[in-house]
């Protein structure tokens, strides 16, 4: 099922949600939508499900418009942040709600109902937590089961908000990976939202990054972190040095490169004001002459190499920057 | 320090909670078990008694179905004038009972033209049952609203959203979803709305006319039996309510812990 998203616009009074946003998500795809909070992210997200109505412009699921189809005809699978798990029900009752609810005629038998939630279960392997409660799982227990719950209605897509967002760094890695392996096998179009950068370098096919309610880039990870199209995105998608003195010269910090001695080419002095030993990397805090304070961050190899001391003067040569037209700040 | 607190506490609760108890208890017993059952089972008290279960009967069913209505209109949806009606919900807390039994007789009483006319079509409201139930509905009207518009408020429509997108119509939502989640809230409304039904007696006491055994309430019974110097007739009616309260008291307490215990568990 491919999704096409076209001029969609909203606004709450004099504040617009999202402006004109046009995007494409292929069949089979893992589409991560990612940008800071108040981006329109989640709006955009819940308008696919209907759950949020757009003032203008049409959403079509292959060549269908979805615009007047109401929530409960959708058939879309929705995670929500904090899962909305039905606290009075068993795991079990939680995955079958949606195939109960059905009407009689289209009803599943309930052997056939058993059937595909244990099938389910062994999906999200979970299937020794059936009859518990969601108040007794943890919280990556829990965003299994809602996943599973999302699945039994055989969504045509699945959409997921902030997915990770309310787990631990540990489990919401172990989940993404696992999130990763799900959609390798069932293969169905997905869209999940999220702030984090690195979840959705890491999970998504493509990445749309938004801001403002617009749509800043789109393409795949690779290419959002090493061609960025405009310096927004540059700056989202991780830590960045800002050379003002030098007509908004964007450097990350590892692309800085520090030296006791003087090299050859192009470098510029600066004065060590703080180090940081993270373990793998070193980050060091520099000020240079003409007054730009950045960060480098280099191998611990290269910094016990260097012998570097705070309030040392070193030389700093940029291995790679980038620069853009018409420049405004975050 | 907590024992200072704790000792201030008990004093007061003695004083102003178990003492009229214990009094009011002394003095319907007193004369003993026959007198007591005399009075309990006077005509005109058994009267009374089935007229303040018929009032509640009507007023409770009515106002849980009423209060349901409003906190899930002011929950879970947006519309204009919302904080009006928020506070028009608290309107009955705010005005005297007494002032409510007045607009009821403004309302419909032989003298205003809405009354005049329901009186000559046969609808007597006020003076009258009707009346009585009416003027108990707007007295214990916020209980059940006041109890589900927070608890409510906190659960959001997440759940509601999720159920609708895996296909559930609106009843469906509400019997497996809503429902279920509200139910310790509401049947703690419920109780709180059953006890002021029980001892209204401001509101009552205007639009009743009391005419014995047809519009006296159990509250004016007591009333009616004190002021004619029958102490212990009066103080075993009252104890009727007493007793009552006490029922409700124990329900409640049970509700309270069940609703603690849902709470723990989202």
């Amino acid at each position: 099922m491919s999704i096409k998203i076209r001029s969609i616009c909203k606004s709450f009074e004099t504040f617009d949600v999202l402006k004109d946003v046009n995007l494409e998500i292929e069949s089979g795809e893992l589409m991560a939508l990612l940008g800071p909070s108040g981006s329109g992210k989640t709006s955009l997200l819940r308008m696919l499900a209907g759950l949020d109505v757009a003032d203008s412009g049409d959403i079509y699921f292959d060549d269908q418009n979805m615009v007047d189809v109401p929530v409960r005809e959708r058939q879309v699978g929705f995670v929500f942040q904090h899962y909305a798990l039905f606290p009075h029900m068993t795991v079990f009752e939680n995955i079958a709600f949606g195939l109960r609810v059905k009407p009689r005629k289209l009803r599943m038998s309930s052997e056939k109902i058993n059937q595909k939630v244990m099938e389910l279960l062994g999906l999200v392997q979970l299937e020794n937590l059936a009859s518990r409660h969601p108040w007794q799982l943890s919280g990556g227990q829990r965003q299994r089961v809602a996943l599973a719950r999302a699945l039994a209605i055989s969504p045509r897509v699945l959409l997921l908000d902030e997915p990770f967002g309310a787990l631990d760094a540990k489990v919401r890695k172990e989940l993404r990976q696992w999130l990763r392996q799900l959609h390798e096998e069932l293969r169905m179009t997905t869209v999940f939202v999220t702030h984090d950068v690195e979840e959705a370098l890491e999970v998504a096919d493509r990445v749309a990054v938004m801001q403002n309610g617009k749509l800043e880039q789109v393409g795949t990870p690779s290419d959002v972190y090493h061609h960025p199209s405009s310096a927004f995105v540059y700056r989202f998608m991780g830590q960045v040095n800002v050379f003002a003195s030098r007509q908004g010269l964007y450097v990350r910090p590892h692309l800085l490169e520090i030296h006791a001695e003087m090299p050859v080419g192009e470098s510029f002095s600066a004065k060590i004001d703080q180090i940081y030993d993270l373990g793998s990397v070193v980050r060091v805090d520099l000020l240079t002459l003409e007054g730009d304070c950045v960060q480098a961050e280099l191998t611990y190899d290269r910094y016990k190499a260097l012998g570097l001391k705070k309030a040392d003067l070193v030389y700093i040569t940029i291995k790679e920057s980038k620069s853009f037209v018409g420049d405004y700040s975050i | 320090m907590k024992w200072g607190l704790m000792g201030i506490a008990l004093a007061f609760l003695a004083v102003f909670l178990m003492t009229p108890l214990v009094v009011l208890l002394y003095n319907a017993f007193h004369e003993g078990w026959r007198v007591y059952q005399m009075a309990v089972l006077d005509p005109e008290t058994i009267a009374a008694v089935k007229l303040t279960l018929f009032a509640v009967i009507c007023a409770v069913p009515l106002n849980m179905i009423f209060g349901l209505a409003a906190a899930w209109a002011i929950t879970k949806f947006d519309f204009p004038f919302k904080n009006f009606l928020i506070t028009l919900i608290d309107l009955p807390f705010t005005v005297s009972p007494v002032i409510a039994g007045m607009i009821f007789v403004l309302l419909f009483g032989a003298r205003s033209s809405l009354g005049a006319w329901m009186i000559a079509h046969g609808w007597k409201i006020i003076y009258d049952v009707p009346g009585i139930v009416l003027a108990t509905i707007f007295v214990t009207f916020p209980f059940v609203a006041r109890e589900l518009i927070p608890l409510m408020h906190a659960q959001g429509t997440e759940q509601e959203e999720a159920a609708l997108t895996l296909g559930a119509n609106g009843w469906q939502i509400f019997t497996r979803i809503t429902l279920p989640n509200i139910r310790w809230g509401l049947l703690y409304g419920v109780i709180l709305c059953t006890a002021r039904c029980l001892g209204e007696f401001g509101a009552v006491s205007v639009v009743s006319g009391h005419i014995r055994g047809m519009t006296n309430t159990v509250s004016l019974q007591v009333e009616i039996l004190y002021n004619e110097y029958q102490f212990s007739g009066a103080f075993a009616v009252a104890s009727l309510l007493v007793f009552g309260a006490c029922l409700t008291l124990l329900l409640k307490l049970y509700v309270e812990k069940k609703m603690h215990y849902g709470k723990g568990s989202i």
